[in-house]
């Protein structure tokens, strides 16, 4: 919210710095951003009369102005099409001058003339938007001929650029604002603002059947000589328009106010300079009013052209299916029944709350006006706009909840200002229709609660009250103990004792809140032992040379297809994105999303891991949450010299058995049935991991399609299981434990087998360890080979495996009768000896 | 944290402070949310945001950083 320091001033009559209005505001919790200085480098900007003008003599569309600038007389070169005739008063940027452009004001010659000094614009001077000519003054300006421009037109103010919360729609107005400031300094708010209408048409209307009326100026008629002119109603147009509101939940209040004989014309300087410093564009003098208004009053409110109302009738009503509306940024619509419009007899003529119509705005044609200030319901105009994409002024302040207790003093001053400013006679009555009274909230509050809460025994009442007060509550005893607060309308969020509380904190100042020093106690309770468990498993994954990744636990629906893993997913019920709509079932996808991007950037290996959550709908709670351990191995292996070779299914696996090793723990890994592996695996290159017999999860190179999906040109080796089974077992397991030193010497002895193809090295293992005993300390393959001598379908395998006794020296004949019972076992599952 | 001002900063809009610990006493709402009478228990919080100190701490220009999982990125911390 931008805010004048100026128009702040004239509400409050408080007389301190900008920068202290500020640091005063910033302290009691509306943080202002920024102080924009504006009107500065207008020191040599002169108010001048122009006496003559003549063509230059050689240069066309350019002119020779003589001025008189207090002094003396001069002649300066102007090119603008507008210069006035002798007696204007015009604006000289004198030399010396640097305009907010950057451009400096110096003598200088154009086509043999020397021209001193230079006829400047609005846009020119940085104080409003028309480029188009210079700057003339509008009224008699001979009296200021020779003062400086930015004293005689105001033109230094000082812009606050305030950072709201949005609980405080009621400071998106310069008025609540005002008030705030002087709840903070302590004084009385009395805003001085003109309420009486210039210009009354002089006939007394009379209500419209079935509808109420509110009189936009009390004792009109009566009171006709002191407010001024009378005006002649237009036969054309109606005095009163009836107002029907067909949905009570959403508009509260709509006043229509109607307005005849409006002289639409440009807003004199003041206000257009006003708006142009608070970044509002200027169009027309009606326009100009309902943006001032809302500036001021925090209270947006539209004018229709009333002869482009069918029927001459307001209806606020839902959307009927397929209605279109054509706004006023350009765009045209097709509504949701679920919107709420402003219509006439026949059609939309405004989106409640958000933007008007293009059809029906005001435009140079416009005679009669229809006012509206309503209130509506935030979360129907914060629906509405989000769902067409649409933020106005005007919605900002509607979804954040404009006060409705005032709706009836915004009538009469929006009255006063357009019957001021375009001479338009404003009917006596204006129609007032109010679907249900929107109730204060009645708060109970005890100075008592207020000490606890600030943690300060010492306040007294007197200030809590004033404070307050100063706020627009009303305080008053209750029944039994303590205060009844009665909340001020502009203040939606006020509804309970503690935000009571937290106003008396704020406007006294948070620095006065006493500071006590923490004095925590340790609980060894408190300490999550899960957390050190899996803190385990990060730092034995760091270990295994693996780098942490962090993803984003939703996903768009799409990346969990493409990494063909559990589609089931939890939808969020409020998205940001579709891109982040849904949670993930699975790592893969995040660590798919990691390496693809990894190989657009042409980096193309990388060891990573993520340890992180999964969920899934669960029946009996409203997540099934599971800590899972992601890995991805892609591109080539790294060695000390030359080119690695790619990585395979080995790397994973020995990933995974170095990870798990790494926290005191024991995975084995089987050949699954391909029915039984997760989609994101290649069907061959996969292996189950288990743990205590049970599967855990998978290593496996990545399934074909998913390469595709994800356009890697090299299949990476992917790997997740779950930690919750071995998250238990560690915290079961104890410290490591550590056996005796062997004191007798170890036998080894190797085999060259040849295996059929699909016996695993896991199930070699598992015979020749079953079969040779406790005595059996070691199984390792030394060699692999496929190739001549071998037949097609098998691979010879070469193994070590070592024995020892603890107990006695092992003899030749011990391990030759382990060894014959080993090879039968090995011959069991199809494996023999290589003659 | 406060810093030399300097006029370009855009972090801390030239104040020469960015907020990195917000903090508050617990809205009665928010316990009633949890099951618990708010006349019986107060609280107060904080927390960091500690992806901005990460940035502070570790020379980091760009948030996005964090989130991107740049193995170039990851390989560094």
């Amino acid at each position: 919210m931008k805010a004048s320091y100026n128009w702040l001033k004239e509400l409050t009559g408080i007389q301190v710095t900008p920068d202290e209005m500020a640091e005063r505001l910033t302290r009691a919790g509306l943080e202002v951003e920024g102080i924009e200085h504006v009107g500065e480098g207008l020191e040599k900007v002169l108010c001048v009369e122009v006496r003559s003008k003549k063509p230059h003599p050689t240069k066309e569309r350019l002119n020779l102005v003589t001025i008189f600038d207090g002094k003396t007389e001069r002649e300066v070169v102007c090119g603008a099409p507008n210069v006035p005739g002798p007696g204007a008063t015009v604006l000289l940027a004198d030399v010396g001058t640097v305009l907010p452009g950057g451009m400096a004001i110096e003598a200088r010659d154009v086509g043999g003339i020397r021209s001193v000094g230079m006829l400047a614009s609005e846009k020119e001077l940085g104080i409003g938007a028309d480029g188009d000519g210079i700057f003339v003054m509008a009224d008699d300006g001979r009296q200021h001929i020779g003062k400086s421009a930015a004293d005689v037109l105001g033109l230094r103010d000082a812009i606050l650029e305030i950072s709201l919360t949005p609980n405080r729609p009621d400071c998106l107005g310069h008025i609540g604002i005002a008030r705030e400031l002087c709840a903070l300094f302590n004084v009385p708010f009395v805003p001085h603002l003109s309420t009486n209408p210039s210009h009354v048409l002089t006939e007394r209307a009379e209500a419209p059947a079935g509808t109420v009326a509110l009189e936009t100026v009390d004792g009109l008629l009566a009171a006709s000589a002191e407010t001024g002119n009378l005006v002649i109603p237009d036969k054309n147009f109606p005095m009163v328009v009836p107002v029907h509101i067909a949905e009570a939940q959403r508009c509260a209040r709509y006043v229509a106010t109607v307005f005849h004989r409006v002289a639409m014309r440009p807003s004199p300087f003041w206000l257009r300079y006003r708006l142009h410093t608070l970044g509002q564009r200027t169009i027309d003098n009606v326009v100009d009013t309902t943006n001032y208004i809302m500036l001021e009053q925090g209270h947006p409110i539209h004018a229709f052209d009333l002869a482009k109302l069918e029927g001459q009738r307001i209806e606020v009503r839902l959307a009927r299916a397929g209605e279109k509306l054509a706004l006023l940024d350009g765009t045209e619509r097709v509504l949701h029944e679920d919107d709420l419009v402003i219509a006439d007899a026949t059609k939309p003529v405004a989106l409640a709350g958000v933007m008007g119509g293009a059809e029906t705005a005001v435009s140079a044609t416009t005679t009669a006006v229809l006012l509206e200030v309503a209130w509506f319901d935030p979360r129907s105009v914060r629906r509405t706009s989000r769902r067409h994409g649409i933020h106005t002024d005007s919605s900002h302040r509607f979804e954040r909840g404009v006060d409705h207790g005032h709706v009836a003093s915004v009538v009469r001053r929006a009255s006063s200002m357009l019957t001021g400013l375009a001479r338009a006679g404003v009917s006596s009555i204006a129609v007032d229709a109010q679907a249900r009274t929107v109730a204060p909230a009645v708060i109970p509050l005890t100075p008592a609660y207020v000490r606890a809460s600030i943690g300060d025994e010492s306040i007294p009442e007197l200030p809590m009250r004033s404070i307050l007060e100063g706020l627009g509550c009303s305080v008053s005893p209750a029944e039994t103990t303590g205060w009844r607060v009665v909340a001020p309308t502009h203040r939606p969020d006020l509804t309970r004792s503690i935000d009571l509380v937290e106003e008396i904190a704020r406007v006294r100042g948070y620095d006065l809140v006493p500071s006590k020093m923490l004095r925590p106690e340790p609980s060894a309770a408190a300490t999550s032992q899960r957390h050190r468990h899996v803190r385990a498993f990060r730092k034995a994954a760091l270990a295994a040379s693996l780098h942490e990744a962090v993803n984003f636990t939703f996903l768009a629906p799409s990346d969990l297809a493409n990494a063909r893993v559990d589609t089931n997913a939890l939808p969020l019920i409020n998205p940001l994105s579709e891109e982040r709509s849904v949670m993930r079932t699975s790592l893969i996808p995040g660590l798919l999303a990691n390496i693809s991007r990894a190989a657009r950037h042409q980096r193309g290996s990388g060891r990573i891991f993520e340890i992180g959550k999964t969920y899934r709908a669960s029946s009996t709670a409203p997540a099934e949450e599971l800590l899972h351990l992601g890995i991805a191995i892609f591109g080539a292996r790294e060695v000390w010299m030359g080119e690695g070779e790619g990585v395979d299914f080995f790397d994973g696996k020995g990933a995974i058995e170095q990870v798990v090793a790494g926290t005191g723990l024991t995975v084995t890994f089987a050949l699954p049935d391909a029915a039984s592996l997760p989609g994101w695996a290649h069907p061959k290159r996969a292996a189950h991991v288990l743990f205590d017999g049970v599967v855990i999860g998978t290593v496996a190179e990545a399934h074909p399609d998913v390469c595709d999906a994800h356009d890697l040109a090299a299949r990476p080796i992917l790997a997740e299981l779950s930690l919750e089974a071995l998250l238990v077992a560690r915290a079961n397991a104890g410290p490591r434990q550590v056996a005796a030193l062997p004191r007798f010497q170890p036998v080894t002895r190797d085999f060259s087998l040849e295996v059929p193809e699909h016996v695993a090295f896991g199930d070699i293992e598992q015979a020749v360890t079953l079969a040779g005993g406790a005595l059996v300390t070691g199984v390792h393959v030394f060699d692999v080979y496929r190739g001549p001598g071998i037949a097609a379908d098998k691979k010879s395998i070469a193994l070590r495996i070592t024995y020892r006794d603890p107990e006695a020296t092992l003899t030749d004949k011990r391990v030759e009768e382990m060894q014959t019972k080993q090879l039968e076992a090995l011959r069991a599952i199809g494996a023999t000896l290589r003659a | 944290m406060q810093r030399a001002r300097t006029k370009a900063c855009r972090t801390c809009k030239t104040t020469g402070w960015i907020e990195v610990l917000g903090c508050g006493s617990i809205h009665p709402v928010v316990f009633e949310q949890c099951g618990l009478d708010p006349s019986e228990w107060t609280g107060f919080a904080w927390g960091m945001g500690i992806d901005r100190i990460a940035m502070i701490r570790h020379g980091i220009r760009d948030i996005r950083m964090l989130y991107e999982n740049d193995i170039r990125f990851l390989e560094q911390l």
